[in-house]
Order: structure tokens, then sequence, then C-alpha cells
């Protein structure tokens, strides 16, 4: 308990905690206080000296922000000389600040300046005549921000906020007196650049003199709008920025009850011109001729276009049966449309050929997971971060892929203290601040978490108790790790030094609260699911599960790839993961939706794929995916979809995938639309339309239910909630999700089975799922792709801040190409030199499949023998030199990698 | 830059590896050696443990120098109020003259620099110049000329 | 005139740069630290309070009060440092008493370090003193292989080092210098908390200018009751006057504070020319009038750090003021809002002089950029910059008359040559 202080503050005695400032306790008493370089998360600088207030018995005035109080000080925070100062402050930076217009990015920032200025004693007119001359935006040196140096009154907060809250230094001041000013050094991505556009900087900025760029080159936006972000899994509330009906950028949602709570990415902010751009397609296609090119097709109604594509998939249906159908939902539309699509496979199609793009991603998180704990999905939720002691980061990037759960993971480390270990090939940022990284060979994840087990049996830090309460399988696994998994061989596999992989195991064990957060350099490896079951078997071990800010978190990669699964779109499941050969599930489907429902299970995507190439299947309806740039095996891929009767894609842009349809559907995007998103760790978010589609556009929804209607199933729904309804119950985890609540604001995640619940952020608190966690007894095996003479390096694929899957949306926005252009395949310096290679120079990198020219850059990020491209640009498909080899039990691909050689070009 | 400079440069800047504090003390030995801040210098100073925006600004505020070449002879004329009154602003015009150069610009060929400086601290012997770090009286004209000849050869 | 009083601190051939330098660090008696190392760190507190030692840098903050002060607060880590930038135009009298007898100043930072039990200490040079640097370094090191710089035999050796500035008058500020010394941009930081909680590194810091040591190490050697006799009540000891400008023989001049400025004059040659004015603690200080030669220097009168700068009647009051707030413009660190704004309004202000109508909204405009500084700038150095020119406007209106009708023909024979 801190003394206590009394003080009085204009006559009014209070009484505060030692260490309270004067600001602080004229806020507590209601007096307010004028402030500008003042930050509530950042300590104070006292430079803008606005804050100044009379002390009686202390020469001059002193800065309120950065005074602490002490007994018996009087304090006048409405004295002569204190209005005189602000009066004088406000005045310089309003003299400075130019005029005003409407239109001016800086509006909202000024009228707060103008209305400190009244209270300060000036009137109207004064104020007024202080407006002279123009400010001038600085657009030249970053693409995505802009600066007004006249408007900076070096109040600091930008580049402290940046360096105390997000750990990076793009900025700061240099020079001095008359000089001195704020120097940023952007424009460049981040790893060169240090500077990843998060956009805090704006947010800060009390004058409006930081900007994004196009406030100055658009204008003011009409009015703003709430939505959900479309891009990664984290699932942001934004406020979307619209002028003249076209989405200009977005600001983050600040509210405490928000996934985000005032943070958002470069592409959550920047990147939403996709939406307005001229490629969009508004009109169905139809092909006339084989070919890739936009003149193969011609434009046809919608009548025309879906007459057709009824037609064929009737057809195929009647004469081969509708296991010679499938539907590759997507991760990117709606829980409605997602379960729309699911229902329009199983009760139209009659058949469970239905999948998304979680399968080449996270569905062995949902293997693994629900084979340990009896559930598929995240175990705690992303605001129990900060308050988790240790984070296991494994298989994951966040600092580019999903930047706000990065700016989570920063903020645990560099605040709270929280111990950091990260299980990566690549140096990654999060590397720099963690206390131990475990840099391993691609491809060896079993060794390493079964070392890491086996340091906690040999060293006596397993919870016992938990074990025996709550587990089941723990002897066989212990055997299997005894016997096979000394820590000599486990560095031998792994090329981790076993002192490190005792600190890592140390540091999880040790923590009151551990946390496993991990991704694709988990699941996307031929034994992605055991990769999964040992990540579990850390957490069963340890009891850092079934309790807040612990657990095994996978971080789902795209907006809706969570939803497309809860609600279906998957070939063994039915919503709600209810089985696909449970016969009470298929009774009541079967009674909903007066059909008999299909009882084999199910093609996943690969295996859809490698059906089109073998005549297994021949018609596919494709929403909003991109597998021709996106499934690995590239050539494969053409072959099968070029193999098929009939392949329908459902797209916003001509992707390298629509280019192979026969018939082409523009859909609408969810900015148009009304729905709702499921994120990673579960929350069910709705969203409304911001602005209305382009004509010509239809939502995936109408395209859905008319396809349906027209082949003899009649779907109709006024609207999405009706659609939710249906889903909802039918789906016990989610049936007490409903829309009036979340109309009313409520924050839901499932399961939530009834409606006056808000459902289990923390899962398995009291027993799992499926009663006890299971230990898995797991055994490495290499990887299917090994290194050669011929192909002597490992390539891994990954993401990049500034892009998104196959870039068809990202690479619509100028100021995101600016900051990435082009791909660029990493190299270790060593390897280059060994090469002969110099930065930038082109490089072919071929595969046992292909091979691809690529500019090169030369970087520490990558071990020696590594190298790390993205998938981002269908120029540099990287996707033609990655292999078909599976996770058996998930038919995840084996993304991770991928055998190659290396040529200077 | 030279390789051996170069590696006298990596080394002097090792020394401090890992102590932001040293970053003047290292700035100010640099400026003892190569008579500048080496454009290479501002890099490997995050060796210390800064970034590289946070160097620029340390240095920035002091006015370091960052180049490649040294200026061989630094002339600084006191314009502080005691040796104004003592005619230092005729003073640094004839400099100026005398060498066809101007002031706060580095004379390329020869590398000379004459320039106002704030007080140096030698008021009694105002006007005071200092040559290379040495004070001079700068009353006696043609010996101030003298020694930036023999400076400068 | 009044014969000079005797000198302690000063009045000894110049020793840095000598080639007799070991024979006075061989010959340096060290009395005041022989005598330090047999009394409390209380007594020593008592007797510098008892002595009246108030700071020589300027603030003129009571020697005695700072150490205790230290010596009082929790945290265990200490510094002490001495702060020898002397950036003050017109000043050179720590210059000159390093050159003289640098031991003293050693001596003294010693008996501080000892004291207020600090881990180390630094001695802050001004960039210029390089032959300073050189000697303070070669004493050290001579100190330091003897076993000498510690404070009682056989105890943890406590260390000084030498630490070069970088011309830079805002790093003559305490706040400012500790930031240079961990290495960062000499910007002020806010008090409190004040140097004696939390200086360099965050620790309490006694923070000495060189000459207050140099007085530390008398008083030791001497007792507090010699220094309290010498001088005037609030004013005592030996103190160091740097006369410059024009006078016929600008030097340090030690005295008391009980000296006149026209006693000082006297002493430096008498004024060339006929006085008109003069800068009593130079630019930053107060501006002394032909009716103020007669009043003592002392601290109540404007005369913190002793030093003057003279100057006649053939020169420009606009000229001075001038470069009184382009010193300013130039040298404030640009930190704080009301600093920037008001060094950027004062220059504009003298820039644009002769295109204004009347003196009097100048001076006023000048005055209210005074007022608002004096009460919330982050740091003294642009109030203390702009006291002095308004007192220039009210002293000479008549040389500012002459350039509003753009007829000054002292300025205008300036700038002829200058051309």
């Amino acid at each position: 308990m801190k003394p206590a202080v009394t003080l009085c503050i204009d006559g009014v005695p209070l009484t505060v905690p030692a260490g309270t400032t004067l600001l602080q306790a004229a806020r507590q008493k209601g007096s307010d206080i004028p402030t500008l370089c003042f930050d509530p998360l950042l300590e104070p600088e006292g430079v803008c000296r606005l804050c100044c207030v009379a002390v009686t018995g202390m020469h001059g005035l002193v800065s309120a922000c950065s005074t602490p109080v002490s007994e018996g000080m009087e304090v006048h925070t409405e004295s002569a000389a204190v209005k005189e100062n602000q009066r004088f402050i406000l005045q310089s930076v309003l003299r400075n600040f130019g005029r005003v217009g409407h239109d001016d990015p800086a509006r909202p920032a000024y009228e707060t300046l103008c209305s400190m200025a009244r209270n300060a004693g000036m009137s109207a007119q004064e104020v007024a005549a202080l407006a002279q001359g123009e400010a001038h935006y600085l657009t030249g040196h970053d693409p995505l921000l802009a600066i007004a140096p006249d408007r900076c009154i070096q109040c600091n907060r930008c580049f402290n906020y940046c360096e105390h809250l997000h750990g990076f230094h793009p900025s700061g001041i240099v020079d001095m007196g008359g000089e001195r000013q704020l120097s940023f050094a952007m424009g460049m991505p981040l790893a060169e650049g240090q500077c990843d556009h998060c956009g805090n900087c704006i947010e800060h900025c009390p004058t409006g003199a930081l900007v994004e760029k196009w406030k100055v080159t658009r204008g003011a936006p009409d009015y703003e709008a709430p939505s959900i972000c479309t891009y990664c899994g984290t699932g942001c509330a934004i406020q979307v920025q619209v002028k003249d009906g076209v989405p200009l950028g977005a600001h983050p949602d600040f509210s405490d009850t928000s996934v985000n709570q005032g943070q958002l990415c470069v592409k959550g902010r920047f990147g939403l011109d996709f939406v307005s751009h001229p490629e969009r397609l508004t009109v169905p296609l139809l092909r006339t001729r084989p070919g890739h090119t936009r003149d193969c097709f011609r434009e046809v109604s919608w009548h025309e276009a879906l007459d057709h594509v009824a037609g064929e998939f009737s057809q195929i249906r009647a004469l081969d049966g509708g296991d010679k159908l499938a539907v590759l939902s997507s991760a990117r539309v709606s829980n409605e449309e997602n379960y729309l699509a699911q229902k329009l496979a199983r009760a139209v199609f009659h058949t469970n050929n239905v999948d998304n793009c979680a399968r080449i991603c996270h569905a062995p998180s949902v293997v693994g997971l629900t084979a340990a704990f009896g559930s598929g999905a995240a175990t705690n939720s992303l605001d129990e971060i900060d308050g988790a002691d240790c984070i296991m980061l494994i298989g994951a990037n966040p600092t580019e892929a999903h930047p706000v759960i990065g700016h989570k993971i920063k903020h645990a480390v560099l605040h709270n203290h929280a111990k950091l270990v990260v299980i990566d090939p690549r140096r990654i940022w999060l590397a720099g601040i963690a206390d131990v990284h475990l840099e391993l060979r691609a491809g060896t994840n079993i060794a390493l978490l079964n070392g890491l087990l086996r340091v906690l049996i040999e060293e006596n830090r397993l919870n016992e108790r938990f074990i025996a309460e709550r587990t089941r399988g723990f002897e066989e696994t212990r055997e299997r790790v005894m016997a096979d998994y000394d820590l000599a061989r486990v560095e031998a596999i792994t090329g981790v030094d076993a002192a490190l992989i005792r600190q890592a195991a140390r540091l999880y064990a040790a923590a009151r609260n551990g946390m496993i957060i991990y991704g694709l350099g988990i699941t996307q490896h031929t034994h992605g699911s055991s990769n999964v079951m040992a990540c579990a078997n850390l957490a069963l071990a340890t009891g850092h599960i079934g309790r807040p800010h612990s657990g095994v978190s996978p971080l789902r990669g795209q907006n809706n790839v969570q939803g497309a699964c809860d609600v279906g779109a998957l070939p063994n499941v039915l919503p709600g993961y209810q089985k696909t050969d449970d016969p009470a599930a298929l009774e009541r489907f079967s009674a909903y939706w007066k059909v008999p429902m299909p009882v084999t299970s199910g093609l996943k995507s690969c295996q859809m794929i490698h059906g089109a190439k073998n005549g297994q299947v021949k018609g596919m309806y494709i929403i909003a995916e991109d597998p021709v740039q996106t499934d690995p095996d590239t050539h494969l891929v053409e072959q099968a979809l070029s193999n098929l009767d009939c392949l329908v894609v459902q797209e916003m842009f001509f992707t390298r995938t629509a280019s192979f349809a026969d018939v082409i559907l523009p859909a609408a995007c969810a900015l148009e639309k009304e729905g709702t998103f499921t994120n990673t760790d579960r929350r069910v978010q709705h969203f409304m339309p911001v602005v209305a589609a382009p004509e010509g556009c239809r939502t995936d929804m109408d395209i859905i239910c008319e396809l349906a209607s027209r082949m003899g199933y009649p779907m109709h729904y006024d609207k999405p909630a009706q659609v939710w309804d249906e889903l909802a119950d039918l789906s016990p985890i989610l049936s007490g999700v409903r829309y009036a609540r979340l109309y009313a604001g409520e924050q839901l995640v499932w399961p939530c089975r009834t409606t006056d619940a808000t459902g289990d952020r923390v899962l398995h608190e009291n027993t799992f799922a499926h009663g006890k966690g299971v230990f898995h007894a797991l055994e490495f095996a290499a990887p299917e792709e090994s290194v050669d003479a011929a192909y002597p390096y490992l390539l891994t694929t990954g993401r990049r801040l500034e892009h998104y899957c196959n870039g068809s949306m990202t690479r619509k926005t100028e100021g995101l190409l600016g900051l990435y252009p082009h791909e660029r395949v990493e190299i270790n310096p060593q390897d280059a030199a060994g090469l002969g290679l110099q930065e930038t120079d082109l490089v072919w990198v071929g595969s046992r499949r292909g091979r691809i020219q690529v500019p090169c850059h030369l970087t520490q990020r990558c071990p020696p023998g590594t190298v790390f491209m993205s998938f981002h640009f269908a120029e540099t498909p990287v996707n033609e030199l990655t292999g078909s080899y599976y996770d058996p039990m998930s038919i995840t691909p084996e993304y991770k990698v991928t055998a190659v050689s290396l040529a200077k070009a | 830059m030279e390789r051996e400079t170069i590696i006298t440069l990596e080394r002097m800047v090792a020394i401090h590896a890992g102590k932001p504090g040293e970053l003047l003390m290292l700035a100010e030995e640099l400026m003892d050696h190569f008579g500048t801040i080496p454009e290479a210098a501002p890099a490997l100073m995050q060796q210390l443990g800064l970034a590289a925006g946070e160097i620029q600004s340390i240095l920035s505020f002091y006015h370091y120098p960052v180049s490649n070449t040294p200026v061989r002879c630094r002339v600084e004329v006191c314009g502080a109020l005691s040796c104004h009154l003592k005619n230092s602003a005729d003073l640094l015009h004839a400099l100026c003259e005398t060498f066809s150069a101007e002031p706060g610009v580095i004379k390329a060929d020869s590398r000379l620099l004459i320039s106002r400086s704030e007080c140096l601290s030698h008021c009694d012997h105002a006007p005071t110049v200092s040559v290379n770090g040495e004070n001079c009286a700068g009353a006696d004209l043609p010996g101030l000329i003298a020694r930036i000849r023999e400076a400068l050869s | 005139m009044k014969p000079l009083p005797a000198s302690f601190l000063t009045g000894r051939p110049k020793i840095v740069g000598s080639p007799r330098l070991y024979d006075y660090y061989r010959s340096y008696p060290f009395s005041a630290l022989r005598k330090a190392r047999n009394m409390t760190a209380e007594g020593i507190v008592a007797e510098l309070l008892a002595s009246g030692l108030r700071g020589r840098g300027g603030a003129s903050f009571p020697v005695g009060l700072k150490w205790q002060s230290v010596m009082q607060q929790a945290e265990t880590v200490r510094y002490v440092v001495a702060n020898g930038e002397e950036g003050e135009p017109g000043t050179y009298k720590d210059r000159v008493l390093l050159e003289q007898n640098p031991l003293a100043v050693i001596e003294a930072l010693v008996i501080a370090g000892c004291t207020v039990k600090a881990e180390r200490g630094y001695i802050y040079l001004n960039q210029n003193y390089r032959a300073i640097e050189k000697a303070l370094l070669q004493l050290l090191q001579w100190l330091r292989e003897e076993g000498r710089l510690r404070c009682v035999e056989g105890a943890g050796a406590f260390d000084i080092q030498v630490r070069r500035g970088r011309q830079r008058y805002i790093s003559g500020e305490e706040t400012a210098l500790f930031r240079a010394l961990e290495g960062r941009r000499a910007e002020p930081t806010g008090r409190p908390p004040y140097p004696t909680e939390q200086g360099l590194w965050g620790k309490p810091t006694v923070i000495n200018n060189i000459e207050t040591l140099a007085s530390v190490s008398l008083i030791i050697e001497r007792g507090d009751s010699w220094f309290a006799a010498i001088g005037p009540e609030h004013n005592h000891g030996p103190k160091l006057f740097s006369l410059s400008g024009d006078v016929a023989r600008p030097d340090v001049i030690e005295a008391d504070m009980s000296a006149t400025l026209a006693d000082l004059i006297g002493w430096a040659g008498g004024t060339v020319g006929t006085f008109k004015g003069a800068f009593v603690s130079g630019p930053s200080g107060r501006l002394f009038l032909p009716r103020d030669l007669s009043l003592p220097l002392t601290i109540q009168n404007g005369c913190g750090n002793g030093t003057v700068i003279v100057f006649n009647d053939t020169r420009c009051a606009v000229d001075l003021a001038r470069q009184v707030t382009d010193f300013f413009h130039s040298e404030h660190c640009g930190q704080c809002l009301p600093g920037r704004e008001s060094m950027k309004q004062a220059k504009a202000l003298m820039d644009g002089l002769e295109n204004q109508a009347a003196l009097e909204p100048v001076l006023q405009h000048y005055q209210q950029l005074h007022a608002v500084l004096l009460n919330s700038s982050k740091c003294g150095l642009c109030s203390s910059g702009t006291g002095i020119v308004p007192a220039l406007m009210q002293a000479f209106p008549a040389d500012f008359a002459r350039h509003l009708r753009h007829d000054c023909p002292i300025c205008r024979a300036g700038a002829e040559v200058a051309a």
C-alpha cells in the first residue's frame, strides 16, 4: 500500500497515493488540464509545457504530467500565469499550423487545439486570425505515411511509442536547436527499415502532423463504418474510412473488449484498395476457347452463367453421382456462406466432398488438438497472452503474419517481463527479444519437442499431479522418450545445442503460466498432426492447460478459416464438428434439410486435386481460393484443373485459378455484405456492409442459393441472420450465439451453448472436451523431401508482412507494393558467397518439380543451408517447387521442407 | 576506405561493444584518430547496443562530421561576445580572404576549414583562434597565417 | 584603487604543459585530503555548511546542502562530477585554475567521493582544454599507480575518469551534462527529480563547478572560519572573476565579493575607452550600467559565476543584443516547445528590427518571451538568455532608435568590413 498524500487542487482537497502526478490527481478531481506531449502509455517527457500549473511556494509553473504530488501542495490550474502560458504555447502551435480546410487531414486535431485555445482565454477571432499560410504534407519519403513538418511539435510520442511499446527504432530526433527535427527513416520493408507501418505513430500524434498518405491525396473520409478485418485470423475490429463510396483505409477499434484494442497492422489499415480496384470482376464470364487469358472468356448474364453451371453440375450428378463433384469453400467468406457451401455440397450435390483451405494449413491442428484434448481449436484467448509469464512460440512469425498478436507478445515480453522461447529455423524478429532461440533444422520438430519433454522427465519438472488426475497415456510416451530421445541424439538430429534445449524446457516448466503459441511451421509437415500432439504433450506434462494465460493455441491464418471449419466446410465433419458418420447427427440434419445425407467421408482438398487429375472428380466449385498459386506442386494443380469437365470459380479478381475456369462468377467482398467471421480464438464477430457492392457483383450467399435452387433444391434466405439461426440450431457448440446478441455488442466465443452464456474463453478447465487429456508417443521421421547433391539446400516458405496469400488483395494497394514490390529469395550470406551471389542477383531456384528465377536478398535471418521465399507473387510461383507430400492424418502438404538447388542466373 | 583503416576502425569500435553509454567516448576517440567520424562508423557503432536511428540522433546533436575525408587544418575563430568585441568578425573575414576560403565550407583541395566557433574560453587572449585545437592570439595575424600554412603543408 | 587581495586559488605559475608537472605532483601536500581522512562525512559537510560556500558555476547553491542531500538518499550507488564545461561566453576562470593547480580539483573530488561514498568520479572537460586533459590524465595515472586514489588506506579504489565535452553550451546544465556522460543527447531532464536524488545514471550525484571544488580543498585545509571571514555576508570566500572585453588587461582576478565592478575593472587595467556597460555573469546574467559601477559583485547583485564582459561607448547596444540573441538561438537544445518557439521569435525580432516602426512592441514581445520562459521552460537556459536583451533595450533606446531609422554608423561600419 502506497502512503497517501493529501493536497489541494483549486481549493479542493483530495487524497491520492504517493507517486501520483499532478495531472493524474487533477483529472481525478475533474479539472481539465490540457496536454499535448502527454501519452497515457508512455513515461511523461514534459516537453510541450502546456500542462504547466502553479503551485504555491514554487518558483514559476511546474509541469503537471511529470511532477508527483507532495503533502500539503496547493495547486492552481486556472491562474492568470497558467492561462497565459497555455495561450503562448497554443498560439505557437496554431501559428505554425497553417490554414485548415474542411478536407484537411488534421482537422480533428485542429479542432481540439482550437477548443483548448478557447479554454485558455482566446477569443474565436484570435484563434481564427492565427490560421495563416499553408502546411505541406511531405508524401514522397514513404509509400503509406505523410508528414507535415510545420505541424510537428516534437512531442516525441510517435517514436517513443515505437521504441518502448513496439520494439522498433525507425525514427528519432536529429540535430538541435532551431534545426532540431523529427527524422523519419521509413519507406523500407520491415527487415531493413524497422518500421512495420502499424500506424500507432499516427494514433499518438496530437497535431495530425503524421497521417495516412491517403488522407492527403484523397482527402477526408465522408463517413466511417465498423467492420472486421478480412486479412488474417486475428480478427481485428476496424473502422473503415469511406469517401465517395470507396474504402480508403481503416482505423483500429479502441474498445477494451475488441481483439485488437487500438492496434492494427499495415494490411488492415492500408490494404483496402482492392475493394474499389478497376480489375474487380463485375460480370459473369463464360469460357469460349482454351487458354488462360481474359479474352478466352465472354461476358454473360447471371441467368446464363448460373443456368450453365447448374446444368453442368446437375448432369455430372445425374450421370456419375454426387461424389464426382467437389466444393472448395473459402476461409475468406462468412460463416453463413461457408454453411451454405457445405449445405450445397451435402444437400444438393449429395456428397461430403467439401473442404476449405484449413486443409493446407491448420488441419493438423484440428486433428492433433482433437486427438489430445478433444477439441481442435485454440484453448485460450488472445488477451491472455498478457499475463502469461512464459510464451513458447513454435513455427510462427507473428510480427509478420499476425502483427497484432505479435504486438501482444512483444508487450508481454518487453513490459511484463514474460519469458520467451522461440523455436524456428530462421532468426525471426521475436528471436531478438527471446530468452532462448532454438534454431532447429527444418523438419525436425518431433525430435526437438520430444527432447524438451525428455528434459522435463529427466529433471523432475513434470506436474505429476496433473498427469495423474487429468491425463492418460503418459507411461507409453515416457518410455518412448526415454528410450529414443536422449539429448545427444536430439542435438544430432535438430542441430540445436543440448544446453539450449534444457534452458528452454526449464523456462517453460518453471513458469506459473506457460503458453504455447504455434503456426504453420508446426503443421505444414508430413508429420504435422504429430507435431501438434507433441506440443500438446508438453502442455499436459506441465499442467499449463485448462486455465487462463496457458494452453496451446494455433494462430489461424485467414480471417474466417476457423469459422469455415466450425460450420462444417470439411469433408469429415458436419457443422459444429459433428461427425459425418454419427447417426444421430445425420438424422437431425436430414430432417432439417429434408434430404438423405451422404454417408461416405468426403475428399480432402488435396485429394480433390488428385481426383481431378485422375477423373475421380469431374466438377469443381471453387469459392474465393487460388490453389494454382497456393497449393503445392503447381504443375499438378494446373493439370488437374485442366482435366475437369466443369470448373466454376467464384472470385473478385482474375486469379491464376480463375484463368482455368469454365465459368467465373463475380462475388462481393466482406465490406459489401453482412455476416459473421470467427477468429483464431473462437470469437464470433458480426459485420455489416460498409459500402455497396459494384453493380453486377453478388454475395456468395446469393450465388450459392441461386445455384442450389436451379439444381432442384430451393434455397432462399431473406438475410444472413436466418442462415445463422439455422446453423446455430443444428450446432450445439454455436447454439447460444444469435444475431440479436451480436447486434447488442456482446462478445461471444464458442462453445456457447445457451443464450445466457458468453462462451468458454478457456477450454478444458475441469475436464478435457473428451474427458482426459491424451499423451501420444511420437516417433521422429525425416521429411519426405531430403537434400542431396543435386538439391543441397532446404527451402522453407512462408509469409511477409506487407502481403497476403496470393497477393490478389494486397497487390492492389500501391503503398504495399511500394514497400515490397516483388519477391526475393532470402539466402544466408555465407551460402551466397559460396555461390558467387551478391545482393539482388537473379537466382535459379530449382526443385525436383521445376525451377523459377527470382532475385536474392542476403540476410542472417536464414541459417546456412536454408532459404526462404513467400508465395505472395504469381510471377515467382514458389509452389512450382513444392511437392505433394502430405501428413497422412490430415492430408496437409509439407510446404516447410523442399529440397532445392541454387544457381546464379 | 583502405583495408587497414577499416580494421583499425573496427577494432576501435569493438572495444566499446555492448556499452551504449560509451558512444560519445568512442566518437571522441575516432575524432582524435581519424580527424572525422568515418562513414562506415555509424553502422558499426550498433555493436554498442544502439539502433541506427539512435546513433544518428546522438551524433547529429553534437554535430560530429561523418565523412571519409578529415579536415587537415581546422581553424576556429571565436565569435563569442568577448572576441566579437575584439573584431573577431574582421579576423574571420581576413583569414577567409587570405586563403580563398568560405567560412564554414571545407576547401576540397587543401582540406582547410575556417569557421566561426562559440566561446573557446580564452577571452584573456581575445580574439582567440584555434588552429587544430591549439589556441593562438588572433591579434598576431601574420603569425596566425604562418601557423595555418604550416599546418597545411 | 583598492589593493588586490591575496590569492589562494590562483597566483601560481601555469603547470599544465610544463615539463615540471611531475615535480608539482611530487611536492603537492594534499593537506586537505589528509585532513579529510581524519574527519567524518558529517564533519566535512558541517565544515562546508559553516563556510557558507555557494556554487561558483552560476546557480550559487549552498554546497554543503548539496552534499548532505546526496548522503541522505536511500540509494547507495552515488557519483561525483566536476563540471568543467565552462561554456558561458567570457568565462575562463576554471581553465586558468586547472592550468595552475589541477590537483586542488582532483583532491576535492576525492574528498567529495569519500564523503558521499561515491563509486566513481568524473571530470567533464571543455572540448578545447586538451592540454589540461592530458595533464589530468597523467596526474590521475600517477595517483592511481601509487594507490592514492582512495578514501582510506587499504580501502577500495575510488576512480576518476576524465571525459571530454563537445562544445555544447547546454551541456553545462547539470542534467544535460549527465546525459552527455551517459552517451546521450545533452538535453536537460526536468526537475524534480533533482541531481542529488537522481543524477548520473539515475543515481544521487554531487555535481560541482571546478572553482567550487578548488574552494572545497581550501576550506578543508584552512577551516570554515577562515573561509567565512572572507567576503560579505552570504558571499563568503575568495572568488575568481573572468574579465574580458573593453579592458586593458583581460585576466582572471581573484578577490572577494565585496569587490565592486569599478574595483575589478581597475584591477584589469581600466576600461579601454569610456565605460558604457558590462554583462555580469556573461550574456545569461545581468546588465550593469555606469550607475552600477559601485555595486559589489555579490550573488544577490547578479554575479553568480564571476564573469564580467565590459563594453565601451563605441559599442552599439543593438549589435550586442544581436550577439546575445544569436548565441542563445544557436545553443538552445530545442527540446521544449516554449524554448524552441521563444528562441525562434527572439531571433526573428532582432533580425527584423529595422522593419519595425517602434521599439516598444519589440521590447514588450521580448519581455513576454522572457516571462513565459521563466514560468514554463524545461530548463533555465532560454529564460536566462532572454533577460539581458530587454535590459539593453531599456538602457540604450537611442542605439535601437538609430537602427529603426536605418542610421547606425557603428553597425554599418562593421557590416562594410565584413562584406
